[in-house]
């Protein structure tokens, strides 16, 4: 088997000449991919002025949904077709600086976008911890993976078990994680392509997601999934400038200084006066409000470093990345590539809490200000609509439902109130322009790099899936062509629909989702992944029992929490932190379920009764974002104690 | 192409690192781990408009991060400039 990835590999040997060529046709596809998108983008201009004229601000919208899905399917239809499921031996051919773009887009991916934003508005100074955390994940990358991996002959992450540890229990076990991983981080991009299509179609979130879905499986089917470094590497420019050109605009307005980046900084200082303000005018309970510069008040700091490993350790584990960055292509190349990743992911990064403080900003400012409840801004009943606004405890989807639900609420006054307003942390990306009162294009522009951004990023996990049930080795065995050109396709075509319809469910934020999606390779694969690099001791029994142990540690973890909160609480309650208040509130509610009438009643007893096991279900106050913190110290334990118990392995080649 | 196919398995495969990066590895942990507590007290300082913990914790790091991930890569380079000539 080892012959056969080898003369896969073999074929595209580089030499100087090859090389050249390459870098042409890499040039050639980046003038393509320009050229392309300038018609693209008149065409688009056309397309928007005419479903305008046509059907108004729907038609607007519309006309972005169709404008996102439109870029990502013609950067699927410039990749080259290729031959083998491989990654793609052309991307050798691109430039470190294009390879780290892409790198880049793979990693922050649509996802993370949302998800950062979200939390630094909605945790403040904590929610940094998953911009340290992704930022902290390059270096990883660089110090720890690409100076080895390259060297090996695996093409992704299953045979590089093989090959290193030898055996068919390595590749089984990372096969598993593999496939885990990688359907919750499609879950994400399918969670972040179905909330858009929801805000730009008007359609059930549902049903969105499932027009996402298609749209994806379209870009994957239309080219043999792999696109290219080079193409990749351009939509992270673009994704980049749609984010830039309305925080530049805002930070030239307020600031007078072109870089948002910098401007922001004031930002911080002027929401903290609002919040002084708020507190005084009694617009705001300080119970409910979170300072935006007070660490530590959603996080411990223990968590805050559970949070920071989980995604460094993850990212520098993802199977999606490692395969299509990492395996190919020399140890220099792969060097330099997570150099500019870092650099190119920087500059996006710093950005996107500037976007979340310019949010805030204008929601406090604007609260503080007054906002009668009779009388408030549109965004609010469109986000409403989505169910990701709550005014008062419900969704405000009109205003007579606004009116209805805060009637009850004790002395009101007719304001809307801070703690009356519950925000989703998906929403506050798409909202941003809105909220700041920005221009309705740049929601446009916005929403179509994040669209075509999550559909492009979405093709990673899926091709990883694919190539893991029916890579190079599977292929080989099975000349059949008619079997060849079908089994990965119908496999695609499986994953896409059960992920969607996990996505359906919406089983967490998208920052929750994609955070699992890093948690679990991290505790599944870097601890043998690392060792497997750097000890020549470590041997196939070792990686097995990490694999294992860190993996299913915190699958049952991130499972167990969130989905079988009460029956968690009921097993591991004595290593709770929750004090006993909350265990008392706990049996009172689960009283009030026993007690309650079969129907209506009794669900809404459990929600209440599952809405409170969530806060408590905790192994010593370790929330579920953090369960790396549980699960890489026993994967690094195991993978120590068992290799050192079990005689050296055999297929050590490091 | 993989440095490795092209060489026996005896051989450590060309440009594969000899050496544990346990300076930049700690200096990464220390990064990561020890600004966010320190964040508190820096945030009475001023730096440019910024809180300077905030600013630590959303561009300083990263640019600290980038610094390493330079000095590593080019020292990494100089190291295998250096084997290639050897050979």
């Amino acid at each position: 088997m080892r012959e056969k990835v080898g003369t896969i590999k073999g074929t595209v040997s580089m030499t100087p000449k090859q090389d050249s060529s390459i870098a042409q046709t890499g040039w050639r596809l980046v003038t393509m991919a320009l050229l392309l998108a300038s018609g693209v983008g008149v065409a688009a201009l056309l397309l928007l002025l005419l479903m305008k004229l046509w059907l108004g601000l729907a038609g607007i919208n519309a006309g972005f949904f169709i404008l996102g899905a439109a870029l990502a399917l013609s950067i699927a239809l410039l990749a080259p077709k290729l031959e083998a499921f491989a990654p793609d031996a052309r991307k050798l051919g691109a430039p470190p600086f294009f390879r780290g773009l892409a790198l880049s887009i793979d990693t922050i991916s649509a996802a993370f976008v949302f998800g950062l934003v979200g939390a630094v508005f909605a945790w403040g100074q904590d929610g940094l911890a998953f911009v340290l955390g992704l930022g902290a994940g390059y270096l990883l990358l660089q110090l720890l993976i690409a100076p080895r991996l390259p060297c090996f002959k695996a093409t992704s992450i299953p045979a590089f078990f093989a090959e290193r540890y030898g055996g068919l229990a390595p590749r089984i076990f990372s096969s598993a994680i593999v496939v885990v991983s990688m359907a919750a981080l499609l879950v994400a991009q399918l969670l972040a392509a179905g909330l858009i299509g929801a805000r730009l179609l008007g359609l059930e979130f549902q049903v969105a997601v499932f027009v996402g879905a298609v749209a994806l499986l379209l870009c994957f089917l239309l080219r043999q999934m792999a696109v290219t470094a080079w193409v990749r590497g351009i939509l992270f420019l673009f994704l980049l400038a749609a984010f830039l050109a309305p925080l530049i605009t805002l930070a030239l307005q307020r600031y007078g200084l072109p870089v948002p980046q910098i401007a922001y900084g004031k930002a911080l200082w002027q929401i903290q006066n609002f919040e002084e303000s708020l507190l005084e005018q009694e617009l705001a309970d300080p119970v409910f409000m979170k300072p935006m510069l007070t660490s530590f008040l959603t996080l411990s700091p223990l968590n805050f470093f559970g949070i920071v490993v989980g995604l460094a350790a993850g990212l520098a584990s993802l199977p999606s990345v490692l395969s299509r960055h990492l395996l190919i292509g020399p140890v220099r190349q792969a060097r330099w590539s997570t150099v500019w990743a870092l650099l190119v992911a920087g500059l996006l990064l710093a950005a996107l809490p500037a976007c979340a403080a310019f949010t805030k900003l204008n929601l406090y400012a604007s609260i503080a200000e007054g906002m009668k409840l009779v009388d408030l801004p549109a965004w609010i009943f469109a986000y409403g609509k989505l169910g990701l606004v709550q005014i008062c405890g419900q969704a405000a989807t009109d205003a007579a439902t606004v009116a209805r639900a805060c009637a009850d609420v004790p002395d009101g006054n007719g304001m809307l109130r801070l703690q009356d307003l519950t925000l989703h942390t998906d929403m506050i990306v798409l909202a941003m322009p809105e909220i700041t009162g920005l221009s309705h294009w740049f929601t446009g522009f916005i929403t179509s790099a994040l669209l075509a951004t999550a559909l492009t990023a979405a093709n990673g996990p899926l091709l990883t899936i694919v190539q893991t049930f029916a890579g190079d080795e599977w292929s080989e065995g099975h000349p059949a062509p008619i079997s060849r050109w079908l089994v990965p396709r119908a496999i695609a075509a499986l994953a896409v629909v059960a992920t969607a319809f996990a996505a359906t469910t919406r089983p967490g934020s998208i920052l929750d989702v994609a955070t699992w999606a890093f948690t679990l390779s991290a505790a599944g694969l870097f601890p043998a992944l690392v060792f497997g690099l750097w000890w020549k001791r470590a041997n196939a029994w070792g990686a097995c029992a990490a694999m294992l142990f860190g993996f299913a540690i915190c699958l049952y973890y991130l499972v167990a929490t969130r989905f079988f909160a009460v029956s968690f609480c009921e097993t591991w309650g004595f290593l709770s932190n929750s004090g006993p208040m909350a265990v008392e509130t706990f049996n009172e509610l689960k009283q009030a379920w026993m007690a309650a009438e079969p129907g209506a009643a009794k669900d809404a007893a459990w929600a209440t009764l599952d809405g409170h096991a969530q806060t408590m279900a905790n192994w010593w106050g370790v929330p579920n974002l953090a369960a790396a913190l549980l699960a890489l110290p026993v994967g690094f334990i195991a993978i120590l104690a068992v290799s050192l118990a079990t005689s050296a392995g055999a297929g050590d080649r490091s | 192409m993989s440095a490795g196919s092209d060489q026996s398995d005896k051989a450590p495969p060309k440009g594969r690192a000899r050496r544990f990066p346990a300076l930049a590895l700690s200096l990464w942990a220390l990064i990561a781990f020890a600004i966010p507590l320190i964040v508190q007290p820096l945030n009475l300082i001023d730096f440019i408009s910024f809180p300077l913990g905030f600013y630590m914790l959303a561009q300083g790091a990263l640019i600290a991060f980038l610094l390493i991930a330079i000095v590593s890569a080019w020292r990494q380079d100089r190291i295998d400039a250096r084997e290639s000539r050897d050979d």
